[in-house]
């Protein structure tokens, strides 16, 4: 469903079906709309021939790397004699995405009854809800639905009579973006700097507290109780482009578009129909210039590139950047794309952990020189030293989030090349940046 | 074993160990910088990434585990590229100008130099910040050459474990914090310097002893020189950096080579030696007015001569310590750190406050070492000629080398005929040797620091305030705690282990006895005594076992104050360990009752079988950096080396043919301790003392003073006038540490050597050489050089050090632990695995009953006071009073108040108080603290101007006669009370 809109016809409402109703909110709401269903039965189900479910229907994370769930919860040594965690990722910090903040918003049962089922799935009795810390509302929801599950038995010490425990817990972030991460989530939980680990180990082997820890997206965790009702065949089946891409996914779309909103459609949906169509097409008498399709972190394309793609995971990558976390980041003519870049650079260099020295020095040495561009102080081996600095910071970090940094710029750099060298010769100011 | 092959060379490492770890190994060099050995692994600094065949990117090898097979090159392009680009990154806010044009400052530096960066800055970013510490005396920042390593975080954190440092902010604003308001004292930094160790750019770098330099001035040391910290029984090493005869700065050796302490040091070792340099040294030798050299070369006294009369009774233009601690004239000695929050100097020059006054000099005149030598042992011969040899009686110095203690010893058995040697260990650890000497024949530690750290389950600390008095130890105990150990404190106070242990038993002063008897009684009443082993390996169970049995936890706890069920869940858990170690210092020791109180811990530790194998450790923690190689050395009054008993004809023999002399000449009569040679009904008339202090650590010291004056003749040997040096006939100027070579023992029973760094001042001279002197001038052999001849001379008459040589031990740095039977032997690291070294075998129990202390609080003197040590001072304040560094951190003496008491008396931080015992009194500053309990003070021991062991009760132990420090009866009064109610 489109909401805040009315929900297209062309959309795929399945996690979205119930946004902007009210009703769904309550346990009993979401009962009568066919929820709660699939955790009884998942807890009375050995835990392996779930992950086989998810591993069938293709299921990849929500979260940005699109990493195959089931694949994710077979890492779980069931059995192993150590306590097992479960991490929902509900930091949604990204700039460009809200869906997770949707889902648990509109819908969190459905995450709930998604955290129970995958706790029971890879042996964990505890789950942690981390939630953005700006994120009040829904971290009040969350709290509200939890309580009322809680003292309904639906989750505690005898999760739906089974005599299994789940326990859940909301634990709020308290500002930084790189808490989405999921070793520095991790760290948070435990109450240290948010600081990214080293990886290897992987959660799978030293998570929370040195143990085994699944740490998925929230909207990941909400597609399972779907695939549990209706079968692996059934996600499986939505699936419009690349086979190795399933089921249906929610973009969130922002920026100059007439209708932005989140949008459910299947995977390898035409990019170009979701645009013009579902969304609205552009503002009245402008024209889409270019589009940063999945969150902040990925590099961005132009409108003619996106208008061929199809939206899944492989189809994002053949035109060189990538579906991420599926916030639709969409630029018109009348926009300056070095002053967006220079927007998004500072945005890292702000988020940066600090610890690695290319991410650190890199975010701040880039935001700087972007800036000057903007400034119209800039110089033609600035952008040279753009590349090169992308090229240190790309691939060399504990976590990714200095490649995302250079991702955006350098590719809009590319791509957009002519309004940033009209900058730098001062044929024109940032602020009137509609291309010659 | 993986095999992995590293620029083309084959390379195989144990399982588990990462790149660079193989790489080390194999000589490889692979740049690094936040990597450091032995902290956890950060992998931030990202400089160390190497190019792994099959791995698309390139992986940082301090952080990446090696595989059968793999292939890395670890200077390819890709590698090579990313170090530049990493070092031009950091260069970009780095203050490139101060980088010599020529060369290197530091790590970073060399890595620029390296890989040939140009160092223009670009990007016109800012320089690096982040905290300072303002006009600190020992530690400076210049974060602008911060790299954010964060090595000295993980330093802070993980090696010393106190955690004052940390990251701040995110992204281009991270930057280096101390604590979170940027004052390390209320961070709780102990100014151990392990930061400044780490750091590899200098950005925390520490203040040299005699100027500040900064970074780029600093004179470069000349010379590098291993020595031991003059300090406490850790006997962590040192380096001296050495630039003409002055030692410029101290360092700690490399982290990964062997030595007791992996190369920490605490403030002391790091920052308190800046004595060595101090004008306060003595240069020349001292002869008091009034003695007379006449021309047939006898000396003679006269008051009347030299203006010795304005000096009578061997006193002085000065206070005695009885005036000068009760004495209002005096300015208030508040507190001033409290008041001044980032003081620029709030206490002028210390060493100027601290300083020898210079009217101490007035009574004595300059000698040559000629008279001062002739006139010592003309002396000498002359008492011991006019009232026998045990008018004589010599205090020895836990502070000198083994060689020193063991040359003194002889002189005075030899060259006297006196087993009246004793020196310090009987204020300290005298109670815990006998009652060892008596279970187990035994005395000194069983096991290891190391063993404690890595292997304890349970660690059981009684007494000991380690990290104060030992920090470096103490710091091995935390890090123990963190890695699961659990920790039980027995204190009176809440030190910082009993804030950190899983129990902390917080009893009553002195009711040590009735604790463990309980303790005991509980393990017996659950059959968790080690059965086995008592049978095996023990006398004496069945009448301990009748002995504790009156002692419940609950009659303990009557008695303690410690609720019975903590009694026993800690007598549980010790029994349990499945190893547990047993620690304790003077707060078990200085008692009447000390050796009970010993005894009863040897008990338990013996019932439950805890000693013997790796990781049950018995340690008494040795105060003094050579207080257990003195004992060792025969500086006790009842034993040659090794514990052979003066009073056993046949040890005689031995020592009468190794010292090539009369067996007659050597006394079968044990001698006097120093708490009986000090004492009114003392037959002694002239003593030598050698570094030590007894005007301020003996007990109720106004009686020690003015015994002292009635000496016949007193020679002190020492390197400043101290407080017992001014009533001296003759004052010997000798070396401090840095001035001489010779071996000490640690704690744990390891022999170490210490060189030589600089030259004595003046007309200073080696320790050894003044005893040698006068050696021969009383006719004792001294058939060797140096100290390296004197140490052969000791393993031969001592068995357990026969293996020990001074070439052995430059070769094994990190020393060796006793027994070190031969050339060949290793040295032990834990005993007693088989047998204990008693006539069968077998250890004993012994039932000790509770005896409340010897001076308990009453409705006059409503206080317990408990003595002891503070982190930045030791002992009597000879050495760290004269530390710049470490008199300003403390600069003042304080009382430990506790707030409700502090409520009840009428006082804030800060005041002044009047301390009153049945003794004396003195007027002390308040410092509030919940460490310590109601109605309880603590006073630390040393402070002239305020001295503890004027308060202090000179009840003597039986056994050891070892007083009891550790607790008297004291009425607290506000300063301004007391001066009305005294009129
Ligand atoms: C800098 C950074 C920020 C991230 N932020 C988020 C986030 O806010 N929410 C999220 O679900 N995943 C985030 N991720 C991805 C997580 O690390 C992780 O891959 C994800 O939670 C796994 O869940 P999934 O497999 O269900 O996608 C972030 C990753 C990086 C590198
Ligand atoms: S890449 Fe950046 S955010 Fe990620 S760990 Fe390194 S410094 Fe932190
Ligand atoms: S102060 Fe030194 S050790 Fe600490 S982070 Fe900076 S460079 Fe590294
Ligand atoms: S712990 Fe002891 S030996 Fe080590 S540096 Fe400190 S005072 Fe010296
Ligand atoms: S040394 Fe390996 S990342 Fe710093």
């Amino acid at each position: 469903m489109g909401y805040p809109h009315k929900s297209h016809p062309r959309e795929t409402p399945i996690l979205s079906k119930y946004f902007g109703d009210p009703e769904a909110r309550t346990l009993e709401g979401w009962k009568v709309r066919g929820g709660y269903k699939a955790l009884p039965m998942a807890l009375a189900t050995d835990p392996v021939a779930i992950q086989n479910i998810v591993k069938e229907s293709g299921l990849r994370g929500r979260g940005g790397a699109g990493f195959p769930t089931g694949l994710k919860w077979s890492f779980m040594k069931i059995g192993d004699g150590k306590p097992h965690y479960l991490c929902c990722n509900a930091d949604e910090s990204e700039p460009g995405t809200f869906k997770d903040r949707e889902i648990m918003r509109w819908t969190p049962h459905q995450l709930i009854e998604g955290c129970a089922i995958t706790a029971h799935a890879i042996g964990a009795e505890t789950t942690y809800i981390y939630i953005r810390g700006e994120f009040t509302e829904p971290i009040a929801i969350m709290e509200k639905a939890l309580d009322e599950a809680r003292a309904a038995g639906v989750i505690g010490p005898n999760a739906c009579g089974s005599g299994k425990t789940i326990n859940m817990w909301v634990h709020r972030g308290a500002g930084a973006y790189i808490c989405g991460e999921e070793t520095a989530l991790m760290n948070s939980i435990e109450g240290r700097r948010g600081n990214p680990r080293i990886k290897p180990p992987f959660p799978a082997v030293a998570g929370v507290f040195g143990m085994p820890t699944t740490v998925n997206n929230v909207e990941t965790l909400a597609a399972v109780p779907h695939i549990l009702n209706n079968g692996a065949e059934w996600y499986k089946a939505m699936c419009l482009g690349s086979p190795k891409s399933t089921g249906s996914k929610l973009f969130s779309v922002c920026g100059n578009v007439a209708r932005p909103g989140n949008y459910e459609v299947p995977m390898g949906f035409p990019f170009k129909d979701f645009l013009y169509d579902l969304c609205g097409g552009p503002l009245p008498g402008r024209k889409f210039k270019a589009i940063i399709p999945g969150g902040s972190s990925v590099p961005v394309i132009t409108i003619e590139e996106a208008e061929q793609v199809k939206m899944d995971y492989e189809g994002f990558m053949e035109f060189g950047t990538m579906l991420g976390s599926g916030g639709v980041i969409i630029f018109d003519d009348a926009q300056s794309m070095p002053r967006q870049l220079a927007r998004l650079a500072r945005f890292y260099a702000h988020e940066s952990c600090a610890q690695c020295t290319q991410c650190r020095e890199g975010t701040a040495w880039m935001t700087k020189i972007l800036e000057r561009i903007v400034a119209g102080q800039g110089t033609y081996e600035d952008l040279d030293t753009i590349f090169e600095l992308t090229e240190n910071m790309t691939g060399k970090t504990i976590c990714v989030l200095s490649d995302s940094c250079g991702a955006p710029v350098c590719s809009g750099i590319t791509r957009f090349r002519g309004e940033f060298e009209a900058l730098i010769s001062g044929k024109r100011s940032s602020t009137v940046a509609v291309p010659a | 074993m993986p095999t992995l092959t590293i620029n083309g060379q084959s390379v195989q490492c144990a399982e588990g160990k990462t790149i660079l770890d193989a790489a080390r190994a194999a000589s490889i060099d692979i740049p690094t910088l936040c990597w450091y050995p032995k902290l956890p692994t950060a992998g931030n600094c990202r400089i160390c990434l190497v190019s792994v065949e099959g791995s698309g990117k390139l992986l940082p090898s301090c952080a990446t585990t090696t595989v059968e097979g793999m292939v890395v090159t670890t200077e390819s392009d890709a590698a090579v590229a990313n170090r530049r680009g990493v070092l031009s990154m950091l260069l970009e806010r780095y203050p490139v100008e101060r980088i010599p044009a020529d060369g290197a400052r530091n790590e970073f530096e060399t890595l620029v130099r390296r890989y040939d960066m140009p160092t223009a800055h670009r990007a016109a970013l800012p320089l690096r910040k982040g905290d300072h510490r303002l006009a600190d005396p020992m530690i400076l920042h210049d974060m602008s050459t911060c790299i954010l390593c964060t090595r000295c975080v993980r330093a802070c954190e993980d090696i010393q474990v106190v955690g004052v440092l940390d990251v701040a902010g995110r992204g281009a604003d991270a930057h280096i914090i101390v604590g979170a308001h940027g004052d390390p004292e209320h961070a709780g930094c102990t100014w151990c310097g392990e930061c400044v160790r780490v750091c590899p750019t200098g950005a925390i770098h520490d203040v040299l002893p005699h100027a500040k330099f900064r970074l780029d001035t600093m004179a470069h040391e000349e010379r590098v020189v291993r020595s031991i910290c003059p300090y406490c029984g850790v006997g962590c090493q040192v380096d001296l950096k050495v630039r003409g005869n002055d030692v410029v700065q101290v360092s700690s050796p490399w982290i990964e080579e062997a030595s007791p302490s992996e190369g920490s040091l605490c403030v002391k070792g790091r920052f308190g030696t800046d004595f060595v340099l101090h004008r306060d040294r003595l240069t020349t030798p001292l002869i008091r007015r009034g003695w007379r050299r006449d021309t047939a070369g006898t000396w003679t006294f006269d008051a009347s001569r030299d203006g010795a009369a304005a000096f009578p009774d061997r006193g002085g233009p000065w206070e005695s310590i009885r005036g000068e601690g009760g004495n209002a004239s005096h300015r208030p000695r508040t507190n001033p750190l409290r008041k001044h929050h980032r003081p620029e100097n709030p206490l002028g020059d210390p060493r100027d406050r601290v300083a020898t006054p210079e009217s101490w000099y007035e009574p004595f005149r300059k000698a040559t070492w000629e008279e001062a030598l002739e006139l010592t042992a003309q002396q000498l011969a002359r008492v011991r000629d006019a009232h026998g040899p045990d008018a004589l009686a010599t205090f020895q110095s836990a502070k000198c080398s083994n060689e020193e203690n063991y040359v003194l010893q002889k002189l005075f058995r030899a060259g006297i005929g006196t087993n009246n040697v004793d020196h310090c260990t009987r204020l300290c650890h005298s109670s815990s040797v006998s009652a060892m000497q008596r279970a187990l024949s035994t005395s000194a530690a069983s096991g290891s620091m190391r063993e404690v750290e890595h292997e304890s389950d349970v660690i059981f600390v009684l007494g000991a305030n380690t990290t104060e008095s030992h920090p470096v130890f103490g710091a091995a105990i935390k890090r123990a705690a963190r890695r699961g150990a659990t920790l039980i404190v027995a204190d009176p106070r809440r030190i910082e282990l009993a804030a950190r242990a899983h129990i902390h038993l917080q009893m009553v002063p002195g009711t040590d006895v009735a604790l463990l008897n309980a303790m005991l009684h509980h393990i017996l009443e659950q059959g968790l005594e080690d059965k086995a082993f008592v049978a095996a390996r023990t006398h004496g169970f069945a009448a301990v076992r009748a002995a504790v049995a009156p002692y419940s936890p609950e009659a303990a706890e009557a008695i303690c104050g410690v609720s019975a069920a903590l009694i026993r869940r800690a007598a549980e858990l010790y029994a349990k360990g499945p190893r547990s170690a047993t620690l304790w210092a003077m707060g078990l020791t200085q008692h009447h009752t000390g050796t009970d109180i010993v005894t009863s811990l040897l008990n338990l530790m013996l019932a439950c079988g805890m000693i013997g194998a790796w990781g049950k450790a018995m340690i008494p923690i040795r105060g003094q950096n050579n207080v257990q190689g003195a004992s060792d050395m025969g500086a006790v009054p009842f034993a040659y080396t090794d514990y052979q008993r003066v009073d056993d004809p046949a040890v005689r023999a031995m020592y009468a043919e190794a010292w090539g002399i009369d067996p007659e000449r050597l006394s079968l009569t044990v001698g006097r301790k120093v708490t009986q040679i000090v004492g009114a009904d003392s037959p002694v008339r002239a003593m030598y003392i050698m570094g030590e202090n007894p005007v301020i650590s003996d007990p109720d010291v106004s009686h020690a003073e003015d015994w002292f004056r009635g000496l016949e003749f007193l020679a002190v040997h020492d390197i400043f006038l101290t407080e017992t040096a001014r009533y001296a006939d003759v004052v010997l100027p000798g070396a401090a540490f840095a001035e001489k070579t010779g071996t000490f023992v640690n704690t744990e029973r390891r022999v170490q050597l210490a060189d030589k760094a600089v030259e004595p001042p003046g007309e200073a001279r080696a320790d050894l050489d003044i005893l040698l002197d006068l050696s021969r001038r009383l006719g004792v052999a001294t058939p060797y050089a140096d100290s390296e001849g004197v140490q052969h001379e000791i393993a031969r008459v001592t068995p357990t050090l026969r293996g020990v040589t001074h070439a052995r031990l430059r070769e094994h740095r990190a020393g060796l632990q006793y027994p070190v039977p031969d050339e060949s032997h290793m040295g032990t690291a834990f005993l007693f695995a088989d047998a204990f070294p008693t006539p069968d075998g077998r250890a004993t129990l012994v039932p000790v009953e509770y005896l409340p202390p010897a001076e308990l609080p009453d409705a006059e003197y409503p206080f317990f006071l408990n003595t002891g040590r503070q982190i930045y001072h030791w002992h009597t304040g000879t050495m760290t009073r004269r530390s710049t560094a470490l008199d300003s951190r403390e600069s003042t003496p304080t009382i430990e108040l506790n707030p409700a008491d502090a409520a009840a008396v009428g006082v804030h931080d800060g005041d002044e108080v009047v301390v009153t015992s049945r003794r004396a009194h003195i007027r002390i500053a308040v410092r509030i603290s919940e460490r310590v309990a109601r109605h309880q003070v603590f006073v630390p021991m040393h402070y002239r101007e305020a001295a503890a062991n004027l308060l202090t009760n000179p009840a003597l132990d039986p056994h050891a006669h070892i007083p009891e420090f550790k607790v008297c009866a004291v009425r607290v009064e506000a300063a301004a009370v007391a001066a009305a109610v005294g009129g």
